[in-house]
């Protein structure tokens, strides 16, 4: 082992540990870029990417249609029951029908929205080691993407774009503590903060915080982007699952439960330019 | 003693394996997690690949795949390509060096790459954003779990490459 130390193999690996640090110190303060060889690396890998999970969506698609069935016709009648109530909910509730209509598709969003550029993009790989469920797309900076645009689907808020790159580029979730945006409660009006917490990612909640003690949010409302950060106004997030205070017993919480079901997410649309764009990092701490 | 005999086959199936275990690790393709604990069998891979490797030829390895995930992956930009490239060099000189190269010593080796693996990804990236409580269910749900199942992975690994070296040196 000694002889390893002196030899010259050891001390390129050291050279190119120092370059590496180096590389990652640099693009931490930059912030928002892949490293060059990272972009090179996704380039050639995104392709192979892209087709394992095409494939994979096809089997889970092909499998699920023949060995579901009686799961899904329970499911189906379960959802029934789920949205009767809902309606009966709604119908009190003008302006979150309208909130929901708003969301149809993304023709609706843009033509409510005139500011929205769209870029569209697809999944092309998930990063596992991120209980988050962060994952990659197969758009970047090539197609006008640039770090801290959102993510979105028509079924609400999905994330930001953490780091762009040449040809893909990384999505944090709205499950992930490293997101942080003002949002509001739409029947309400009650304004707090949103992000991520380890102890709700397995249930795919997230968590609205910072509320007022006076507030008058309550469970089944629907939670919006407050127009404060990265974020534009109005993106409907979530649902208010539960409702507790913090342990100092000075504010209010919320678990919330997001629209999008990000376990099957298939295909994304980033928001590259809206009306108000350039608020503030969604990363820096509270 | 490390082998010193290359054989064009064997580097053509360590792409192979590397490139599926890359695919299946970052796409939906197939899903081996266990509720919460998910392993990366790049590690127990790699490991396997630098038992029976030089310490050069392990650390080019590991920082090629390193570089790779750095290109999915969240976090630093080059945090798999340093961790992966020095992981793989002390494997191979512990290899050479301290242990012999028998299953304890790889499954030893495996669990403490994974470790040392995991536990820094967890302090770069977790263990300052969030408070004691949530570093806790971090560490309990996902990266101790994720630790275990990792060093699972190294049996059929490290057979598969004792096979084809001592199909080598045969």
């Amino acid at each position: 082992m000694r002889f390893f130390f002196r030899s010259r193999k050891f001390k390129i690996i050291l050279a190119v540990l120092a370059a590496l640090i180096a590389v990652s110190v640099a693009y931490a303060v930059v912030g928002g870029r892949m490293s060059p060889q990272a972009n090179i690396a996704g380039t050639i890998t995104a392709p192979f990417r892209a087709l394992a999970t095409k494939i994979s969506n096809g089997i889970s698609d092909f499998v699920g249609a023949y060995t579901n069935g009686e799961k899904l016709s329970l499911e189906n009648a379960e959802l029934e029951s789920e949205i009767a109530e809902l309606r009966e909910k709604l119908a009190d509730y003008e302006t979150v029908t309208n909130e929901n209509k708003f969301y149809k598709d993304y023709l609706e969003i843009k033509d409510k929205n005139p500011s929205f550029k769209f870029a569209p993009a697809t999944l092309i790989s998930r990063d596992k080691e991120d209980p988050y469920m962060g994952f990659t797309i197969n758009k970047g900076t090539v197609n006008g993407i640039s770090a801290n645009d959102p993510v979105i689907t028509e079924s609400g808020l999905v994330g930001f774009i953490s780091q762009a790159g040449l040809t893909t580029s990384k999505v944090v979730t709205v499950l992930s503590p490293e997101l942080s945006a003002g949002a509001l409660d739409n029947r309400t009006s009650d304004s707090g903060v949103l992000s991520g917490s380890v102890g709700l990612v397995s249930d795919g909640k997230t968590r609205f915080y910072n509320l007022s003690r006076s507030c008058d949010i309550a469970v089944g409302d629907y939670v919006v982007t407050s127009g404060e950060g990265i974020f534009p106004t109005g993106l409907l997030i979530g649902t208010i699952q539960s409702i507790g205070r913090d342990k100092y017993n000075t504010s209010i919480y919320a678990e919330v439960k997001p629209f999008v079901d990000l376990e099957s997410v298939k295909g994304v649309m980033v928001i590259t330019e809206f009306e108000g764009q350039g608020g503030l990092d969604p990363s820096v701490e509270e | 003693m490390q082998n010193k005999k290359r054989h064009p086959w064997i580097n053509l199936i360590s792409f192979l394996l590397f490139f599926f275990a890359f695919i299946i690790h970052y796409t939906d393709i197939v899903d081996i997690s266990i509720k919460n604990a998910q392993p990366l069998i790049i590690i127990p891979l790699l490991t396997a690949f630098s038992i029976f490797n030089g310490a050069g030829v392990s650390a080019a390895v590991g920082l090629v795949i390193g570089i790779f995930m750095d290109s999915v992956s969240s976090g630093a930009v080059c945090f798999n390509a340093a961790v992966l490239m020095v992981s793989a060099a002390v494997v191979s000189v512990c290899a050479e060096s301290l242990f012999n190269r028998n299953i304890r010593s790889a499954v030893l080796l495996c669990l403490l790459t994974s470790l040392f693996y995991f536990l820094l990804r967890w302090l770069c990236f977790y263990a300052f954003h969030t408070g004691a409580q949530e570093n806790l269910t971090y560490l309990l749900s996902y990266v101790f779990p994720g630790i275990l199942y990792t060093a699972v992975f190294v049996f059929p690994f490290y057979f598969l490459y004792k096979y084809f070296y001592k199909l080598i040196n045969a």
